[in-house]
């Protein structure tokens, strides 16, 4: 038995196109070369990985997994929340200042161009609604309330989500990387449940064949080979997590000190109908992990979770944001070799 | 913004003024989502009622039904899919449907495609699939026939699939017993060359099976109204086949007829029918069903037999059967007319009642090889009638084997071949005899001696007259006038009948020997003719018996019996005529080759002895040119005296005389042997002859010493003969005896005369003549051996043209001689004739006078004839100009007009005759005297030359005195 193995979606970008974005604004037409050129590279580089389903890299958003479908909208500021990560970082999210809510651009303009590269499945991410909710600026906008942002919210994640299914995504993950943060921002869960629960609201108006397609994807937040909630026990989101009315789980696990504990509570909360991809490769190391040493992660997984729940994944992207220099697209692609290869050889000693 | 830690509580804020956003939105959605509820609930309601409707439905049917989720898990089995699966729902449910509904091919083992999985993946409903076994739970494997199909919700997403399958294993046995059924149905039909066929009488249509359309010959499933069916038949028999079908359908019963149908193709054949109609429940003819068969192999068969079994009983042959035992079992007409005896006699007894004691072991031997199945094919033998009559048969037995191939009897077939077989013999016999007709004429006519062709046509003709023994007696009149040479034997050794000696000329023999004619006798002993000679009065003792007699004589061309054919045989009654005929052509053939046999032996001795003549003949012609050669030589020698000149010219002129002899004896001889010598006859005194005779001999009989006595009548013998001729004869007789006695012999020549005749006798004291050889003295070429062993030479024609000229003179000659040594007598006999009126004057000699000079052309190729001619002319004082060839003579002739022309006959270019010819023509104002001088002097070469235009002819060697006393005497 195959156990599944899939990408969680960034890759560093190109230098050239890292170093252009920096001189100039990312939506450059200029850069449109650049753009191809790391598109077509990173297909290239990730069908010789051996993996089975690959993404497009996430070389064109811009600018990070987060605000690429509100960068440059008109009735936003670039001053909305700051997000700090453990390395002392912060990345700044921007602020919504008029309604109505709409998103600049969908995924589905970046599967189109990856689809027309590869044969292979595209996985293709989007983020999360409780993500963008807090674009919503605290103190209210006049003429649009808070209930009105949340139906368009809503509204828009799940054409983004409907539009990258109906064009042939093979999955559609929903980054919910916010979800440790929730619990950082609100021990007391009642924020994250908040979360679980908007994001139920627009998985409720899916159709359950376009949820069996559909995955979510949390971790702590790696940027810069940092995180921004780390520091949160797994085991105050996987409960909650698992409440989710999707199949499939992508969960970071390969830099959790404890794997063991963490995948107790994903036994214990994972639903007969879920399926959680472990993450057996921690970007923000820099080391390459070797496949045997993600044979024996899944190995270990595999006591744990049951064989048919379970799959493997990257704990994170790779360069969530667009200048994200940290890893080299070498050792990505390595690492992800590597996942793909050590993954194989679980499977064929618990296949038999 | 603030602080990081305000910065963190502004996000917190916003974070959970958006958890009332989405809390209130949340309730919001639980609210709709209530009243979705209920409405949901009022449709499971609904839902479940149909579903309990769709599953007391499913699990009434039989097919079995699983559907599954869009996940092809395993969501419902009905009760039939849980008792084909071997799972229960329970069990089932929330399976993966591969683990629940196992399937594979039936032919290959190999897993096969799951339809739902296809229909879920497709989103469209699979077909049922052939081949397919479901694998139950306990492993067992059931073949089933199975289609799956999406499930769809109301916005057309697929949310499961529903996979309908059944057992088709009663099916097929079903199907299989159909087919298996229908399929011995058919090889009945098809065996038996059986076909149906169908009438429904509600739409008075007829439809066929495959092989009742075949025998009416048509396509498969041919369908047509009963009227057209019963229009394919013959018209008399459809008749017949439409009233038996309406009485059996007025009776219920069913109709077995027979009929022929005209098929399309236009061929007939004979089908057997029957047929039984089929009645609704009160009696109403709703159909028919038809069977028939094409029996028209039987019928043919039928009719086989049926001539087969008037062939054997119109048969002459006898035909009979009998079994392996040899019991006879049918018996025809033909084996009652041969045999004699009836069928009822015959039949039941054993077949050895019809065979020869001597031969009854045939019969086992004809069944042993019965029994291994073969045939005996004519064999001949013989066979006995009811009568006892024994004849010759000829058999031809055959082995009758049952259905199952076993030998259960034999037919025999017997013909009488008694003429068959006498005519064979006959037809042996006559080609013995021509064969040896054949042999015997070739024999005959490849043989030229005697005693062997004697011996082939006696052996011939007692092989074919069937002769005990046979005898060719040479007929040899002796002394007696009665001897018969006994020359070849047949049948019988010599030793057996030498000591009878030869047969006498007895009455049973004598018309044999004169050729009186064939002698044949079928007892000869009966004969009464038979037994009245002595000593024997018939056979003598120890002759080997003769009864039946067959004698033929054996005649010459010429009518001489050359001698008999005697046969004899023990039996009686053994000759026929046609022997007789057969003999009496023998003996023809054999006369013919016997004269044709000595013809042979005569020409063979006629050229031995014409080569020893012509041997004699260029020896004796070669005498006289040495001495002419050498007298020539010595002529010519410049220190030759005048005597030897002389001398070698007396030489030459006396040899050429004894050559010029030769030759007149030789022209003389071919004249008597062609009839063409003429006596010149004349008055002439038998001294005067006798004289020129003497003193031709003279020289010779004085050479040898002889002492000759001349004995003449005292008075004048004066009477008519060629005195001349006369005189050869006796100067050839004095010559042999001069030149074939001694010297010093004595000869003595005797004449005398009478009235009728004049005898002249020369006897010698010579060598004599041998008895036997007497008559052959006077033959050509024929000389005494010892005569020829002498060394006086001659032709030995001399005696044949003595003999001729004698006979001319219508006189014979006749040779004595007490034998060898003994001295001869050849006395010459001449009738006296008449006296001629006036004696033919002698030729006169040579008057060397002189003469006028005469201007002569001499023309000759042989250039030493025409000089020394020329010479002699000129010497004789004329004019003499000599030409080598015809064309020169005419060009001398034209020039010098000669008055004599010596013309050679024989010349190149011109001959002489076509120079006398063109001398004639061309001479207009003088006529030479044209002379032809040749070595051609027979009378027929006269003749020519004088029609040439010559005026003479001169026979070479011309005598020089006749040409000069010629030109003395002019042109005249």
């Amino acid at each position: 038995m195959d156990i599944p193995t899939e990408p969680i979606g960034s890759l560093p970008r190109t230098p050239k196109l890292i170093e252009a974005v920096k001189r100039g604004d990312g939506f450059d037409p200029s850069l449109e070369p650049l753009y191809q050129d790391a598109v077509r590279d990173t297909i290239r580089q990730f069908e010789a990985t051996g993996s089975p389903l690959i993404t497009d890299g996430e070389q064109r958003k811009f600018h990070n997994f987060w605000t690429y479908s509100v960068q440059g909208l008109p009735n936003t500021a670039a001053n909305g929340f700051a997000i700090p990560f453990a390395a002392g970082h912060v990345r700044r999210m921007p602020r919504l200042t008029a309604g109505p809510f709409r998103y600049a651009r969908y995924a589905d303009r970046y599967l189109e161009e990856a689809l027309s590269l590869t044969r292979l499945p595209i996985k293709q991410a989007v983020i999360s609604p409780s993500a963008l909710s807090l674009l919503y600026p605290p103190e209210g906008i006049a003429g649009y309330d808070r209930n009105a942002f949340i139906e368009d919210l809503v509204s828009e994640h799940v054409t983004e989500v409907r539009s990258c299914l109906r064009k042939g995504a093979a999955k559609v993950q929903v980054d919910f990387t916010e979800a440790r943060l929730a619990v950082k921002i609100d021990p007391s869960g009642e924020l994250l449940s908040r979360f679980v629960d908007l994001n139920n609201l627009a998985l409720a108006r899916l159709t359950a064949g376009e949820r069996l397609r559909i995955g979510v994807h949390t971790c702590p937040g790696g940027d810069r080979d940092s995180t921004h909630s780390a520091d949160v026990d797994y085991a105050a989101l996987l409960p909650s997590l698992f409440h989710l009315h999707v199949t499939d789980f992508y969960v970071s696990l390969a830099g959790e000190a404890d794997r063991v504990r963490v995948l107790e509570i994903i036994r214990r909360h994972l639903k007969r109908n879920q399926r959680v991809f472990v993450g057996v490769i921690a970007p923000i190391d820099p080391r390459i992990e070797t496949a045997e040493e993600v044979r024996d992660r899944v190995l270990e997984a595999a006591r744990i979770i049951p064989i048919d729940q379970l799959g493997t994944t990257d704990d994170c992207g790779f360069a969530p944001f667009c200048d994200d220099e940290s890893t080299t697209r070498e050792t990505a692609f390595a690492k992800i070799r590597a996942r793909v290869e050590g993954t194989a050889l679980a499977s064929r000693l618990l296949g038999g | 913004m603030g602080s990081d830690e305000t910065e963190a509580e502004r996000l917190r804020a916003a974070a959970l003024a958006n958890a009332e956003s989405i809390l209130i939105a949340r309730r919001r959605a639980e609210a709709e989502l209530l009243a979705a509820k209920d409405a949901l609930e009022r449709q499971t309601l609904e839902l479940e009622e149909q579903r309990e409707w769709f599953a007391v439905t499913l699990s009434s049917i039989g097919d079995a039904v699983i559907t599954t989720d869009i996940q092809a898990k395993v969501t419902y089995l009905n009760p039939v899919a849980e008792a084909m699966t071997g799972w229960s729902l329970a069990e089932a449910r929330g399976h993966a449907l591969e683990d629940v509904f196992r399937i594979i091919n039936e032919l290959t083992g190999e897993p096969a495609a799951n339809p739902v999985r296809v229909a879920l993946a497709e989103g469209r409903t699979v077909e049922l699939a052939n081949h397919t076994a479901l694998v139950r739970r306990d492993g067992t494997t059931i073949a089933i026939e199975d289609s799956a199909a999406p499930i769809r919700r109301i916005d057309g997403e697929i949310s499961g699939a529903v996979m309908v399958f059944h057992d088709v294993t009663l099916r097929r046995r079903a199907e299989e017993a159909r087919r298996e059924a229908s399929g011995r149905l058919q090889l009945a039909l098809a065996a038996g060359s059986l076909g149906d066929w169908r009438w429904e009488a509600s739409s008075d249509l007829v439809t066929f099976g495959d092989g009742g359309a075949e025998i009416f010959g048509l396509p498969p499933n041919s369908q047509m109204t009963w009227t057209e069916m019963k229009a394919r038949l013959l018209p008399e028999d459809g008749e017949q086949a439409g009233a038996a079908v309406e009485r059996a359908l007025a009776e219920h019963s069913d109709y077995s007829i027979e009929y022929r149908v005209r098929r399309p193709s236009g061929e007939r054949c004979w089908v057997a029918a029957r047929g039984r109609g089929i009645y609704s429940e009160s009696g109403a003819v709703l159909g028919m069903l038809g069977l028939v068969q094409d029996i028209t192999a039987r019928r043919q068969i039928e009719e086989v037999r049926s001539h087969l079994a008037a062939v054997v009983e119109g048969s002459d042959d006898a035909i009979l059967t009998k079994t392996l035992d040899g019991i006879i079992a049918t018996w025809n007409r033909g084996a009652e007319r041969l045999f004699g005896y009836s069928a009822a006699e015959v039949t039941g007894k054993p077949v050895t009642i019809l065979i020869p004691h001597d031969r009854v072991h045939e019969e086992e031997t004809i069944l042993q090889r019965l029994r291994r199945g073969e045939r005996v094919d004519h064999y001949e033998t013989v066979r006995v009638r009811k009568d006892g009559t024994r004849f010759d048969v000829s058999l031809t037995v055959s082995p009758i084997r049952n259905l199952d191939g076993v030998i259960v009897g034999a037919s025999k077939i017997a013909r009488d071949i008694s003429l068959q077989k006498r005519a064979d013999a006959a037809l042996r016999e006559e080609t013995r005899i021509l064969e040896l007709l054949n042999s015997t004429g070739l024999a005959i006519a490849s043989k030229l001696d005697t005693p062997s062709l004697v011996q082939t046509v006696t052996d011939a003709a007692t092989q074919l007259s069937g002769a005990k023994f046979g005898a060719f007696f040479y007929n040899v009149t002796d002394a007696q006038g009665e001897s018969l040479f006994l020359y070849a034997l047949s049948g019988a050794p010599r030793e057996a009948f030498e000591k009878f000696g030869l047969p006498r000329n007895t009455a049973i023999f004598d018309p044999t020997f004169r050729g009186a004619g064939v002698v044949r006798s079928a007892d000869i002993t009966q004969d009464p003719r038979y037994g009245k000679n002595s000593p024997h009065r018939g056979m003598p003792d120890g002759h080997f018996p003769v009864r039946s007699y067959l004698a033929v004589p054996v005649m010459s061309r010429s009518g001489a019996v050359i001698g008999g054919l005697f046969f004899g045989h023990p039996e009686v009654n053994v000759f026929t005529e046609r022997a007789q005929r057969l003999v009496e052509g023998v003996a023809a053939q054999a006369a013919v080759a016997m004269d044709n046999a000595r013809l042979f032996e005569a020409l063979h001795d006629t050229d031995r002895r014409k080569d020893e003549f012509l041997a004699t003949l260029a020896h004796e012609l070669r005498n006289p040119l040495a001495p002419i050669r050498q007298a020539a030589i010595i002529s010519r020698a410049p220190n030759a005296t005048e005597a030897q000149k002389r001398w070698s010219h007396d030489v030459i002129n006396r040899q050429v005389h004894n050559m010029a002899l030769l030759l007149d004896d030789l022209l003389d001889i071919s004249r008597v042997s062609s009839g063409t010598l003429e006596l010149r006859t004349e008055n002439t005194q038998l001294a005067t002859i006798v004289e020129a005779a003497v003193e031709t001999a003279r020289p010779l009989i004085d050479a040898k010493r002889h002492a000759l006595v001349i004995e003449l009548p005292d008075e004048p013998v004066l009477f008519s003969t060629d005195p001349l001729r006369l005189s050869q004869v006796l100067s050839n007789l004095l010559t042999n005896a001069a030149k074939y006695t001694d010297p010093e012999g004595r000869i003595r020549l005797h004449a005398s005369s009478d009235d009728r005749f004049v005898t002249i006798a020369v006897a010698d004291s010579g060598i004599g003549i041998p008895g036997d050889a007497l008559e052959r003295v006077f033959q050509m070429f024929s000389q005494v051996k010892s005569a020829q062993d002498r060394s006086e030479g001659g032709l030995g024609i001399g005696l044949a043209l003595t003999k001729g000229i004698v006979a001319l003179h219508g006189g014979t000659i006749e040779a004595r001689s007490a034998g060898p040594g003994r001295g001869s007598e050849f006395i010459v006999r001449l009738p006296r004739r008449a006296l001629r009126a006036a004696p033919v004057p002698a030729p006169t000699t040579s008057d060397r006078t002189k003469a006028a000079r005469r201007r002569v052309l001499i023309a000759d190729d042989n250039r030493d004839a025409a000089e020394t001619l020329a010479i002699l002319l000129r010497m004789e004082g004329h004019d003499v100009t000599v030409a080598h060839d015809g064309q020169e003579a005419l060009a001398v002739y034209q020039t010098i007009h000669p008055d004599f022309v010596l013309l050679d006959i024989g010349m190149p270019e011109l001959n002489g005759y076509e120079v006398a010819q063109r001398m004639r023509q061309s001479a207009t104002h003088f006529r030479p005297v044209l002379i032809a001088v040749t070595g051609w002097g027979q009378d027929s070469d006269k003749a020519r030359a004088l029609a040439a235009g010559f005026d003479h002819h001169f026979t070479k060697p011309v005598e020089p005195d006749a040409v000069a006393a010629l030109l003395r005497a002019g042109v005249d």
